[in-house]
C-alpha cells in the first residue's frame, strides 16, 4: 500500500500519494479544525464524501488561491470532467508565513515537481502491521497511514493533536470506480487496533 | 432466588406483560382508514416494495405498544394517556452483529440518544425506539437492560416527539414492560400506522398524525435492494401541508385542533433502512435526503423542531468481537458514488409517502382536557387531488397498490 511523499518548493509544500495521472480513485480522509483556523480550500467535498483524490498543497495563506488554481489545472489534465476521484477539488491548506515572492514560472515548477515525483518519503513508523507517517507543516498536523481506516476513525486521530488544524489520511482503502451496482470491498481495523495506533500517535505528537 | 430487574424483564412473557400493564390497552388501534397509494395518490416515480413499509427491507421488523386510557381532565400521573413506543429492529442479531449507521439533524430541538456514539463509531448496535419526549429516559433504561451484560456497551438509540396536547406526558406512562412488549411483538410484514406506538398522541400539519411508513424498490442494477422509511410525524402547520405537490393545507382551513392553540412543539423522527451496502458516511448522505422528502410535504423544519433523520444499512454486519478486538482488518462492501443517486431518490420519495401515510391512517382523537385533533378528511382530500389532476385513473391504482 502506498505512503506519502513530500515535495518541497520554496513557496509551497505538496503531499503526494501516487503519480499525478493515476486512474480515478479516492482515499478516505478526515480533518479537525480548532481555534480560528480557516485558511483551507477544498473541504466541502471532504464533508460530503469523506474522501480526496488530489495532492495536498500547503502554502502561505495569501497565495492559496494561486496554488489552488494550479491544483485545478492538474485536475483538468488528469480528467476532463474534474470528478471527485480525479483530482477535484485540490485540498489547499494555508500557513502563517508571509506571502513569498512567487517566481514567474511557479505554476510550471509545481507541475514539473509533481509530474517528476521529485519528493522524498515522509518518515514512517511501524505500529502493529501498519505504517504511520506524521509531519507538522505550518499550523497543521498531517497523519498518514496505510492502516485501513474509515473517515470516522481518521477523525479521532485528528483530535489527538492540539495544532489548529489536522488532517489524517488512510491509503488502506482505495475506492475505485464501479458500475452496475458493483461494490468496492473496503476494510477497517478494530477498535483495539485503532486504540494502539492512537496511543502511539499521541506519544509521538505530545 | 433473587432476580435483578434486568433479568426479570428478559424473562417476562408477553401475556404477563399485558396484564402487568393493568388497565392499559396494549393492542394495536385499528380503524377504517386507507393509505394514500391505495386511494390513487402516487408519490414520486419509483415502485414500492411488497408492503410499502420499512419492513420490505429484509430482516427489518417493527413492534409497537399503544397506550390509550382514560378521558377528561388532565391528572398528572393518571391520564388521559395517549402515547406508546415503537421499535425498529434492524435484524435479529443486532446486539452481536453491528451495522453501519448515519444520521442528520435538520433542526436540533429534540433528543435522540446514542448519536455521539454514532458519530464516533459509525455503527448501530441496538433497535431504534421512538416515544414521547418525557419517556426517553424510561425507554433508554429499558433498552439498556436488553444489551448483553458484562460487556462494553454501546448506547441505545431512542428518539422522541412531543405529545402533550393529547397525552399526560408528565405522567410518563411508558414503562419498561411496554418497551419489552414492543420488542417481543416486532414483526415483518404490514406495519400499523397512524395512532399507534410512539405516534399515538402525535399531530401532523394540525391533523392527527403518528406513525407512517413506505418503501421503494431500487431500479436497474440496484434492483435487489430496497429502501424503507418509518416516521413518527408530529410536525407542521396546516397551511404548509402539501400532498404530491397539491396545497391541501390551504384547501382545508377548518378541522383545526380544539381548542385552537398555536402548537409550536412540532417535530419528526425519520428512520431510513436499506439493504444496499453503504458505509456510515454514505448513510449520513442518505439521511440528509430524508429532509428533502419532509420538505415536499410542506415542512420548513421549524425553529422549535427536533427533526432527526436516522439511516442504517443491514448489508454489512460486523461481528461484535471483530469490531472491538479483531487483530486483522474486517471487510465490508460499499456501493460506489456513481450508483448512489437512485438511493437518494428512494429515500426522498419513501419519506414523503410515509408522512402522508401517517396522516391518512390516523383517526380522530380526543385526549387531555378533551382536546380534540381531527383526522385528515380523506373524501375531501381526494376531491382536492382530483381538482389538481393528481389522482390516478382507476386502472393505474391497481399497479400503484401492488
Amino acid at each position: 500500500l502506498p505512503l506519502c511523499d513530500l515535495i518541497e518548493l520554496p513557496f509551497c509544500k505538496i503531499i503526494r500519494i501516487e503519480a499525478w495521472n493515476a486512474p480515478p480513485h479516492r482515499y478516505f480522509i478526515a480533518y479537525h479544525s480548532r481555534d480560528e483556523f480557516s485558511h483551507v480550500l477544498g473541504l466541502s467535498v471532504i464533508d460530503e464524501f469523506a474522501t480526496f483524490s488530489s495532492p495536498i498543497f500547503f502554502a502561505p495563506a495569501p497565495i492559496l488561491g494561486k496554488i489552488y488554481n494550479v491544483g485545478i489545472t492538474l485536475g483538468h489534465k488528469r480528467g476532463a470532467d474534474l470528478d471527485i476521484d480525479s483530482g477535484w477539488p485540490p485540498l489547499c491548506i494555508g500557513t502563517n508565513e508571509p506571502a513569498p515572492e512567487l517566481p514567474a514560472d511557479f505554476e510550471n515548477q509545481m507541475m514539473d515537481a509533481i509530474k517528476r515525483s521529485s519528493g522524498s518519503p515522509l518518515p514512517a513508523q511501524t505500529i502493529r502491521d501498519f505504517q504511520v507517517q506524521f509531519i507538522e507543516i505550518g499550523e497543521t498536523s498531517v497523519f498518514a497511514t496505510n492502516a485501513p481506516l474509515f473517515s470516522g476513525q481518521l477523525r479521532r486521530i485528528c483530535r489527538l493533536t492540539d495544532t489548529p488544524f489536522a488532517i489524517a489520511i488512510s491509503t488502506g482503502n482505495r475506492l475505485t470506480r464501479q458500475k452496475d451496482g458493483n461494490t468496492n470491498e473496503v476494510h477497517a481495523v478494530s477498535e483495539a487496533v485503532l486504540r494502539d495506533l492512537c496511543s502511539h500517535i499521541r506519544q509521538r505528537t505530545l | 432466588m433473587r432476580m435483578d430487574r434486568r433479568t426479570l424483564l428478559k424473562l417476562l412473557p408477553i401475556s404477563l406483560l399485558s396484564s402487568y400493564a393493568g388497565g392499559t390497552s396494549v393492542v394495536p388501534f385499528h380503524a377504517r382508514r386507507a393509505r394514500a397509494r391505495e386511494l390513487g395518490i402516487r408519490i414520486g416515480t419509483m415502485q414500492p416494495g411488497r408492503w410499502n413499509a420499512i419492513t420490505d427491507v429484509p430482516g427489518v421488523k417493527v413492534g409497537q405498544t399503544t397506550l390509550i386510557r382514560g378521558n377528561g381532565p388532565l391528572k398528572v400521573g393518571e391520564g388521559p394517556v395517549r402515547t406508546g413506543v415503537t421499535v425498529v429492529v434492524p435484524h435479529e442479531r443486532i446486539y452481536d452483529e453491528y451495522i453501519h449507521f448515519g444520521f442528520h439533524i435538520l433542526n436540533g430541538n429534540g433528543e435522540v440518544t446514542g448519536l455521539t456514539q454514532a458519530a464516533n463509531f459509525g455503527i448501530l448496535a441496538s433497535p431504534i425506539c421512538t416515544t414521547n419526549t418525557s419517556s426517553v429516559g424510561m425507554v433508554y433504561d429499558a433498552m439498556l437492560s436488553q444489551f448483553p451484560s458484562n460487556e462494553r456497551q454501546l448506547l441505545p438509540v431512542v428518539g422522541e416527539t412531543w405529545d402533550a396536547f393529547l397525552n399526560d406526558i408528565e405522567g410518563r406512562h411508558v414503562h419498561a414492560e411496554h418497551v419489552i412488549a414492543a420488542l417481543q411483538n416486532a414483526a415483518s410484514g404490514p406495519v400499523a400506522e397512524g395512532c399507534v406506538g410512539g405516534g399515538t398522541g402525535m399531530i401532523c400539519y394540525e391533523f392527527k398524525g403518528g406513525i407512517g411508513t413506505a418503501s421503494r424498490k431500487l431500479p436497474g442494477p440496484l434492483q435487489q435492494y430496497t429502501v424503507g422509511v418509518l416516521v413518527q410525524a408530529n410536525h407542521g402547520s396546516r397551511e404548509d401541508l402539501r400532498i404530491d405537490g397539491v396545497p391541501v393545507g390551504e384547501e382545508i382551513a377548518n378541522l383545526l385542533p380544539e381548542p385552537d392553540e398555536a402548537m409550536y412543539m412540532n417535530s419528526i423522527l425519520i428512520i431510513v433502512a436499506t439493504d444496499a451496502p453503504l458505509l456510515n458516511d454514505q448513510l449520513n448522505r442518505l439521511a440528509r435526503r430524508g429532509g428533502m422528502g419532509l420538505s415536499k410535504t410542506g415542512s420548513i423544519s421549524s425553529n422549535s423542531s427536533g427533526d432527526f433523520i436516522l439511516a442504517f444499512s443491514t448489508a454489512n454486519r460486523i461481528k461484535k468481537e471483530e469490531f472491538w478486538n479483531g487483530t486483522t482488518p474486517y471487510a465490508l462492501q460499499s456501493i460506489e458514488q456513481f450508483d448512489i443517486q437512485p438511493i437518494f431518490q428512494a429515500v426522498s420519495e419513501a419519506t414523503e409517502e410515509a408522512i402522508i401515510n401517517a396522516i391518512f391512517m390516523a383517526t380522530d382523537m380526543v385526549g387531555c382536557d378533551d382536546h380534540r385533533v381531527y383526522a385528515l378528511p380523506i373524501d375531501r382530500v381526494l376531491k382536492i387531488m382530483q381538482k389538481y389532476h393528481r389522482l390516478f385513473p382507476k386502472e393505474e391504482r391497481k399497479v400503484a397498490a401492488l
